[in-house]
């Protein structure tokens, strides 16, 4: 019997997270990559941190694919700044991506909870 | 306040991002490096401090292999008109998507220029069909190049003529 590749599993399941939170936050108006940092370390408590190294990437990717659009902003007396916007595919992905996740956490906590149900 | 881009750029430089993409996230990235600077300077951190912690929070071989994964970071650059490029398989690719979009961008040119490549290969099929039969190709009996042609000559040959050949 193979064993299942838990390093993998953790891989898989942190990437598809941070996707997630990403297009959650942007669903409600378009943001700068500093503030989707700071709004997912804030609503998680401290407990999600994203840094610069691994926020960036991820924008540019699903840029890529199209899930979120982003554009320079200049406003009256600031720098400009580049904002992300979720496109109508990205909306379509965060509502699979949602309902996967829910009933992905509610296997799990049926498995892990069962005995003391 | 440090040089954030230059910070920055130096990373970004073993990718092949174009030049113009790679100033946009040298840009971006370096506004994130001085948002989080000044961030830390309002929270009672001294400037060096400050960018020492942003510094050492920023990890570059991360972002490097990162970006490295994306569509971005392998940009080709088109060669000047007349400048021979290295000959790759990826460089065909890029040329023939170029090819194939353009010809969809006008159809009417397209059309055009397929009728005039089926209409010249026809005609030139169908010309070479003829001289190969009639010029390249032997007779179609054995030994042909024995072959001779006998022709006779009502007429008497003029008077005083010179005759050239004698056959006995």
């Amino acid at each position: 019997m193979t064993d299942i590749d838990l390093s993998a599993l953790d891989r898989e399941l942190k990437k598809g997270a941070a996707e997630l939170l990403l297009l959650s936050v942007l669903e409600a108006r378009p943001r700068h990559g500093y503030e989707l940092g700071k709004l997912i370390e804030a609503q998680s408590g401290g407990r999600l941190v994203f840094h610069l190294d691994s926020l960036y990437p991820l924008l540019y990717r699903l840029e890529e694919r199209g899930w979120i659009k982003g554009a320079w902003v200049e406003k009256a007396g600031e720098r400009r700044r580049r904002f992300y916007r979720l496109t109508p595919t990205g909306q379509r992905v965060l509502a699979r991506q949602r309902q996967t996740w829910d009933e992905f956490v509610e296997a799990v906590r049926l498995v892990t909870r069962g005995e003391h149900a | 306040m440090p040089d954030w881009k230059s910070h920055i750029r130096s990373r970004l430089a073993s990718l092949r991002l174009s030049p113009a993409r790679e100033s946009e996230i040298a840009e971006e990235l370096a506004q994130h490096l001085e948002d989080r600077w000044r961030e830390l300077i309002a929270g009672g951190a001294t400037p060096e401090d400050a960018a020492h912690t942003a510094r050492t929070e920023f990890n570059g071989a991360r972002l490097e292999a990162l970006l490295g994964t994306l569509r971005q970071a392998h940009w080709h650059e088109l060669p000047a008109p007349g400048r021979s490029r290295a000959f790759s398989f990826d460089s065909i690719l890029i040329d023939l998507r170029h090819a194939i979009r353009a010809l969809r961008a006008t159809p009417s040119f397209t059309i055009g220029a397929l009728l005039v490549l089926a209409l010249g290969t026809g005609a030139t099929t169908a010309i070479f069909s003829v001289v190969d039969a009639v010029a390249f190709r032997p007779l179609p009996f054995p030994d042909p190049d024995r072959l001779v042609a006998v022709g006779m000559r009502a007429n008497p040959p003029v008077a005083g003529a010179r005759a050239f050949l004698t056959c006995t």
